[in-house]
């Protein structure tokens, strides 16, 4: 349910199916607290919230989003803390859990342009 | 839950899973739905493998398992024969007919001896090996880029769709809905009765070009639904306008607005018709190409122009021995078409393994397929995207989302260092080495080769092909 006014989640007025979602769960983006419910995926979360860049490009150093929504495009990439690594996932396909910290992806940017390394 | 009997193989000393199966279907859509009901009933093992949480695709896509929906029907089409083919599809997982692997991606494609051999990121299932597969991967969208297509708040209508129906979230406060295709009106029509502000709902093409086929080339019911969403578009406040489309989206690092011009037939900008409506997202589309990248792994010949899918036969075979395809990814024609070849797909399958499919039955499933072939040429003239939409991208816009290259570079790769084709393209430019590995921008580097070589490349596809088709950790590849 949108506690918000600027809340994007279908508000129980307008929401043809009657949805009543899932557990809350909080997690985290580039280190801001984020309340989400469980279901939903990283992307979905944020946009709700308004958050709409998700990460930087490479080159140009441009904002990116949620572009396909399916998983097909590869524009959604967010970082995951992981208690070895961070990885990279995409914001769209990947749900949320309690806990979780995500960052706008930044692992491309661990390369230096022109260095040679292809990733 | 795993079928009993379905023969599991552990490599030596814990080496990695290998699952050895009759038959593979790749995708739990409309399509991949029916092949695994036609091929079960005939009496073979199925195994069914999705990359969602839940089986229907795109078109039947559903709300989390961890949400309850008191009105689950609402903005779905075809609900209730769809739940019914469900529970057909429970049935005979129930009585170990077929074993469904939802979550699993496949991250590589191979035809071995004796059949296909498909890597999962699953581990339990690890490699599959298949004497027969029926590929029915659907497709995804395509956007014809424009300036500022690569802005934050710019969503695909189907990527809108699956936000909605998927999440139960509104795309933006003030949404532009403008592109061309047959989601176009459905998604505008849920977004509305979602309670979405919706600026502007703009077609690019003319109502008028589905009736190019004759009417009975549509089924009544298509028309009659179209109807239906214009109605409720309307009722909400929005008009549809034709022959408009949104040409550039502009904001300072997210759209904060959308330039909507009348277009001609050519979806050429008519000069003067410009205006710029505020917004804060941009649900946009002009049709879709089909998700060919396991097709192309396995040999499959494609056909079809800028945008190819797999060539199949009356029977849903494609060239490669063994590996039938259907749905979206055997060219675009929507859920109906879709499970009528997904049908055949898997009778064809059932026999191709010697089991005992009549001949009547497979006829008669071919036939209804047939009846549809009027309506499926119909929407391929509607989908085409016409040479004018070209013209919306200016030089520095960028068309390779993945690796940032502009059309200025991929015209000058073309204009001035002689590549003719996808594959010189991509060499020369970076187009298509991406993560996306060249779903995104296939149909526009497609299409600017088209218009300056005068035909369609002749690698088709070749943006797609890889070893691996998409990113997988290197534990995967060696556990």
């Amino acid at each position: 349910m949108s506690e918000r006014a600027d809340d994007l989640r279908v508000d129980p007025d307008h929401d043809p199916r009657g949805l009543t979602r899932g557990p809350a769960v909080t997690f985290t983006f580039e280190g801001e607290s984020v309340d989400a419910f469980t279901g939903e995926s990283i992307a979905a979360a944020l946009l709700a919230r308004g958050v709409r860049t998700l990460r930087t490009t490479r080159i140009a150093g441009a904002p990116r989003g949620l572009l396909c929504g399916i998983g097909a495009c590869y524009d959604c990439l967010v970082t995951i803390e992981g208690p070895e690594r961070a990885r990279a996932v995409r914001a769209c396909v990947t749900p949320v859990t309690d806990g979780l910290v995500v960052r706008e992806h930044d692992l491309d940017h661990r390369l230096a342009p022109g260095d040679g390394i292809v990733t | 839950m795993s079928a009993p009997d379905t023969p599991t193989t552990t490599g030596a000393a814990g080496g990695p899973a290998r699952t050895e199966v009759p038959l593979a279907v790749l995708g739990a859509g409309p399509a991949g739905v029916a092949a695994t009901i036609a091929a079960a009933r005939a009496g073979v093992e199925v195994l069914l493998l999705d990359a969602a949480e839940r089986p229907g695709g795109q078109y039947h896509r559903r709300e989390p398992r961890a949400f309850v929906a008191r009105r689950p029907g609402a903005l779905h089409h075809g609900f209730a024969p769809w739940q019914r083919t469900l529970a057909e599809l429970d049935g005979l997982v129930a009585r170990g007919r077929v074993r469904l692997a939802p979550g699993v991606s496949v991250w590589a494609a191979t035809s071995v001896e004796g059949g296909s051999a498909l890597a999962t990121d699953d581990p339990a299932l690890g490699t599959v090996v298949a004497r027969a597969l029926v590929i029915a991967t659907g497709a995804h969208e395509r956007v014809v880029p424009f300036p500022g297509w690569d802005l934050p708040g710019v969503i695909t209508v189907g990527g809108a769709q699956a936000l909605l129906k998927g999440h139960g979230v509104r795309p933006g406060h003030a949404v532009v809905v403008a592109g061309a295709g047959p989601l176009l009106l459905p998604v505008a029509a849920a977004l509305a009765a979602s309670g979405t502000h919706l600026v502007a709902v703009a077609d690019a093409g003319d109502p008028r070009r589905w009736l190019a086929g004759g009417v009975r080339g549509v089924p009544l019911g298509k028309i009659i639904e179209g109807a239906g969403h214009l109605a409720r578009i309307a009722r909400h406040g929005s008009l549809v306008r034709p022959r408009t489309a949104a040409i550039a989206a502009r904001g300072d690092g997210r759209v904060e607005g959308v330039v909507l011009a009348r277009v001609d037939t050519d979806w050429r900008a008519i000069a003067g018709t410009e205006r710029t409506v505020g917004a804060d997202a941009l649900v946009t589309s002009h049709g879709f190409a089909p998700t060919i990248d396991v097709a192309i792994a396995l040999g499959c010949t494609l056909t079809g122009g800028v945008v190819p899918h797999v060539r199949v036969d009356d029977d849903q075979a494609s060239d490669v021995a063994g590996v039938h395809a259907a749905g979206e990814v055997t060219g675009i024609a929507g859920a109906d078409v879709g499970e009528l070849e997904g049908t055949v797909a898997g009778l064809a399958a059932a026999r191709h393994l010697g089991a005992p499919v009549a001949e009547a039955d497979i006829a008669r499933a071919r036939a209804r397929r047939r009846r549809r072939d009027r309506f499926v040429a119909t929407l391929a003239g509607v989908l085409e995207v016409p040479a004018g939409a070209l013209t919306w991208a200016a030089p520095s816009t960028i068309v390779c989302r993945c690796e940032e290259v502009t059309r200025a570079t991929v015209e000058a790769a073309i204009d001035e260092r002689g590549a003719r084709d996808l594959r010189s393209v991509k060499l020369t430019t970076r187009c298509g080495m991406g993560r996306c590995q060249g779903r995104m921008c296939a149909p526009a580097v497609a299409a600017i080769l088209e218009g300056a070589t005068g035909h369609a490349p002749t690698d088709a596809g070749e943006l797609s092909r890889r070893p691996i088709l998409t990113p997988v950790p290197l534990g995967r590849l060696h556990p």
